[in-house]
């Protein structure tokens, strides 16, 4: 159980950090040349900024996974901070509503998927690219915050069941 | 800095109609072909009886023109007054007024328009969408407004032209071997400032309303196409909507769209005039040049002629040119 | 009311403080209300999503926070600060000037507050100490300096109210040099003035010409990066937007090539971290544009409006009605979901007063920013705490005279619309 976790975790982390970096710097790329080209010569990128924009689309979302695994995601955390009684249930309650948004992401998505991959016209407007590949990263965003969250899930139950950690060791 | 909206507010209270109409544009409701929708609105209402009022909102108040031809096919929005660059995306037969020098004047707009054959099966195009075209306005005639003159092709190829999101105008574009960046309208003003940009691919109207010929100072008389917008109607809604109720909808739709065809025409010329008048130049393309572009983009004719319907295309054409 | 509009808003600020993350927030509201309560088909809240995020001004926030995170990793930020110590770590209370003047530094690259407050914050409130200034008073200052990061321009709030308002973003920058002076030359004068009484305090010795001259060519290459942006935005050579391309390869450049403080293998990590942080604050973006939806739809702006022009009928009254509602909000919320959620119900109120779109939104940023260093819930209050292993009450106290000051310029620019929209009007020909 704990290695299937462990070898899970690794294997989500390195999608994420790869496609991330891959993506980061082909839009870096990207827009840097189409400044110089623009500058220098005649010809210029005009791809360039639709590679730009879906890379900050897919950062977005493929960040949004990695940013569980490091409890980056904002929140406002008010009253725990003030109350810390109300700290481990709404630890829960905060997990759960991950857990449901990413059930949401699943469900909404692959429709919205499917509607997209049957309309022939969804391409994107300067490459063409059919744009069903880009919705279809939602609901796979969805199914990886979903076993991001329940690994979370289960560190923070093993923490609270260790007798070394309570309310002052945070 | 006032809101442009607020002289538009309809004079009556809206909040006890049985049905509401929302309908979506991304300009300036001064632009005739775009105030059109409150006209309709209010010729609607009174016909109605105050049962159908027409929720119009311009300025892309419900978001870019992709967004809401998603939300048309969805029916969050029920019509849209789709730039004809746009509309392109929903169905390729409805990139036919895009097309170089083929419906290329206010004159052709309305023949097309008047032949119930050709329009009807333009009109019919968008359905596997679950979208029909119901009309056009127009916003005036396509041309270049550039920061230096443009007095030939060779000038035009020192330029840097904004085009929009299309991938007719990409393909156009480059058969033309124009330079060409595609940017979002809202990022047009600070390029254009900055001279990212040199060159626009618009109307007269739109880039004298919007204050483009403030920075682009030459206007080339390109005269290659329309700028039209369609309006479409998401098909399952309409037929839910009373049978009556649906009468008046097309009704008024078809008899203000025409009145604001007449409109666009009549101020095209006043917005030269005035543009004119504040210093900037209009340039007349050669006819040699003309036909040079016609035969530069010969390619895209060929390419879109197939998507289009190579039949269809070449029918529009002869009826067009008689 | 409505009865729909309080339950979308309970359902809004009971899941925010049961610190459910701020994006599910906004996107599970605007999903009620668009799907319930209008009766619009639910996947829409697919297309608002993907749509929210495929906008070329983003770019800015990904790159400005990509950039900042190499000048961190590498060793410009150090450079700045030399130079800031250089040039006025001699007067009375200099070392704290320093601190403000680096901040202001770092404030011309970073788009962010918090990563000025962990890259300066981190190094200046130890020095200080050392140096035998006040714990308190150096806590203070160095926990609100950097404000500067979000009002110096590139400003990571700006932008996206530059993009919710569609205002123009480079005329909209240069409303924040003057204000970003201004807080600096307030707070530097306390802190002269304040200083100047405590004999304990460690004085650095004047520097010579040739300390000088050495300090500014050793950072000669880290103080060439907001002049790179800057210059290349105002002399046309790429846009506002292109502008953090740009910062990113020079930076870059810089770290790895002049300084040789960054290696390859870090270039990577430096990348997903950046890449991570910018998706928590564009992904707010997203959500927010779902709730944005809702309230579309329903046209709550516009009843919003009405509601506060038949209230309210003085503009005076207005901004300074609607600047302390933003600084209670600013008490509990982060300035980037604070500018995207309420900047679509605030800005078309501007126009029914008469106020200038970009004097407004500067007022947003200074207020929203005064809110990093509020309690209960300032960001950098609790990495100060950090910082100096105090707790918040103690660090509550020690900014208190500095949040006196920041409101004070906040009050200055706000019926001073002359000198937050001189640049603008002087160097880009800005007609409000
Ligand atoms: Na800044
Ligand atoms: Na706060």
């Amino acid at each position: 159980m704990k290695r299937a976790f462990r070898f899970l975790d690794r294997l989500l982390g390195h999608v994420e950090d790869w496609s991330l970096f891959t993506a980061v710097m082909m839009a870096l790329f990207a827009a840097m040349t189409n400044i110089i080209l623009r500058k220098t010569t005649d010809i210029s990128l005009y791809w360039s900024d639709e590679v730009v924009r879906k890379v900050i689309f897919f950062t977005t979302f493929m960040g949004a996974s990695a940013a569980i695994r490091r409890r980056a995601l904002i929140r406002i955390d008010a009253v725990p901070q003030l109350l810390p009684i109300f700290h481990k249930p709404l630890t829960v309650l905060s997990h759960v509503a991950v857990l449901v948004f990413a059930g949401i992401m699943i469900w909404l998505g692959l429709g919205m998927t499917i509607l997209v991959y049957d309309d022939p016209f969804a391409r994107t407007s300067t490459l063409q690219i059919p744009e069903w590949y880009f919705y279809s990263l939602l609901p796979l965003v969805g199914f990886m915050m979903f076993i991001r969250t329940c690994m979370q899930i289960v560190e923070d139950w093993q923490d609270w069941r260790s007798p070394t950690s309570d309310e002052e060791g945070a | 800095q006032s809101d442009p909206t607020a002289a538009w507010q309809p004079s009556f209270d809206p909040s006890k109609a049985e049905h509401t109409y929302i309908l979506s544009n991304i300009s300036h409701p001064a632009i005739e072909g775009v105030g059109v929708g409150y006209r309709i609105r209010d010729k609607v209402w009174e016909r109605s009886n105050g049962r159908l009022y027409v929720d119009f909102r311009p300025l892309a108040q419900l978001g870019g023109e992709r967004d809401v031809i998603s939300k048309l096919r969805m029916g969050a929005v029920h019509g849209m007054l789709s730039s004809s660059v746009a509309a392109a995306n929903v169905a390729d037969k409805l990139g036919i007024v895009n097309l170089p020098y083929v419906v290329d004047t206010f004159e052709k707009l309305d023949k097309f328009i008047q032949d119930e054959e050709l329009f009807e099966e333009f009109r019919q195009s968008p359905r596997r969408q679950g979208v029909i075209a119901v009309d056009i306005t127009s916003y005036g005639t396509y041309g270049w407004a550039t920061t230096k003159p443009v007095r030939s092709l060779e000038d035009a190829r020192g330029v840097n032209f904004r085009i929009a999101e299309a991938p007719v105008n990409i393909d156009i574009y480059r058969a033309w071997g124009n330079r060409f960046t595609v940017m979002p309208w809202p990022d047009v003003p600070q390029a254009l400032q900055t001279g990212v940009i040199d060159g626009l691919d618009h109307t007269p109207t739109v880039s004298n309303i919007t204050g483009k010929f403030d920075v682009a100072k030459y206007f080339t008389e390109v005269n290659y196409a329309q700028g039209l917008f369609i309006h479409l109607i998401n098909e399952r809604w309409l037929n839910r909507l009373p049978a009556d109720l649906r009468e008046i909808l097309l009704d008024v739709i078809a008899e203000e769209s025409a009145k604001s065809r007449e409109l666009a025409r009549i101020q095209h010329e006043e917005q030269i005039a005035a543009a004119k008048a504040k210093g900037v130049e209009f340039i007349p393309l050669s006819a040699a040049d003309r036909q040079r572009l016609i035969e530069l983009a010969e390619p895209v004719y060929k390419t879109w002629g197939e998507r289009i319907g190579a039949d269809y295309l070449q029918r529009v054409r002869d009826s067009l040119e008689k | 009311m409505d009865t729909s509009y309080l339950i979308i808003l309970a359902l809004l600020l009971g899941a925010l403080a049961a610190t459910v993350p701020v994006f599910i927030v906004l996107f599970f509201v605007g999903l009620a209300g668009l799907g319930y309560f209008i009766g619009i088909d639910p996947m829409i809240v697919i297309e608002v999503l993907y749509r929210s995020m495929d906008k070329f001004a983003l770019i800015v926030v990904l790159f400005f926070v990509l950039c900042g995170n190499i000048m961190t990793t590498g060793s410009i930020v150090e450079k700045l600060i030399k130079t800031a110590n250089v040039l006025v770590g001699s007067l009375p209370g200099g070392l704290a000037m320093a601190g403000i003047l680096a901040c202001g530094f770092f404030g011309a690259i970073s788009g962010s507050t918090v990563a000025t407050v962990v890259a300066i914050g981190g190094f200046m409130i130890p020095a200080l100490i050392r140096h035998r200034y006040p714990e308190q008073f150096s806590i203070g200052v160095m926990t609100t300096a950097p404000i500067l990061g979000v009002v110096i321009p590139p400003s990571i709030a700006m932008i996206l109210y530059a993009m919710v308002t569609n205002v123009s973003l480079e005329a909209f920058f240069l409303t924040g040099f003057m204000p970003g002076l201004l807080i600096m030359a307030a707070m530097s004068l306390y802190a002269y003035f304040y200083c100047r009484r405590l004999p304990d305090i460690d004085l650095a010795p004047k520097p010579s010409p040739a300390e000088v001259f050495k300090t500014l060519k050793d950072s000669f290459w880290a103080l060439m990066l907001p002049v790179i942006i800057f210059g290349g935005i105002y002399s046309g050579l790429f846009t506002a937007n292109e502008a953090a391309v740009v910062a990113c390869f020079y930076a870059f450049f810089v770290e790895i090539v002049i300084h040789r403080d960054m290696k390859l293998t870090q270039v990577k990590k430096v990348v997903v971290s950046s890449a991570v942080t910018s998706s928590t604050l564009l992904i707010i973006v997203a959500g927010a544009s779902v709730f944005g939806e809702y309230l579309t739809f329903e046209q709550i702006p516009g009843q919003i409006t009405n509601a506060v022009v038949s209230n309210i009928h003085s503009q005076w009254i207005f901004l300074l009605a609607v600047g302390i509602i933003l600084l209670l909000i600013g008490m509990f919320m982060d300035i980037i979901s604070a500018t995207i959620i309420l900047t679509p119900i605030l800005y078309p109120m501007l126009s029914r007063f008469g106020i200038d779109p970009m004097h407004f939104g500067l007022l947003m940023t200074v207020n929203l920013g005064i809110g990093y260093a509020t309690p209960p819930l300032g960001v950098s209050l609790y990495i100060a705490g950090t910082v100096a292993n105090r707790n918040i009450l103690y660090v509550t106290k020690a900014v208190a005279p500095f949040l006196l000051i920041q409101l004070g310029v906040l009050l200055v620019l706000t019926f001073w619309p002359d000198f937050v929209l001189f640049l603008p009007r002087w160097l880009y020909g800005y007609g409000g």
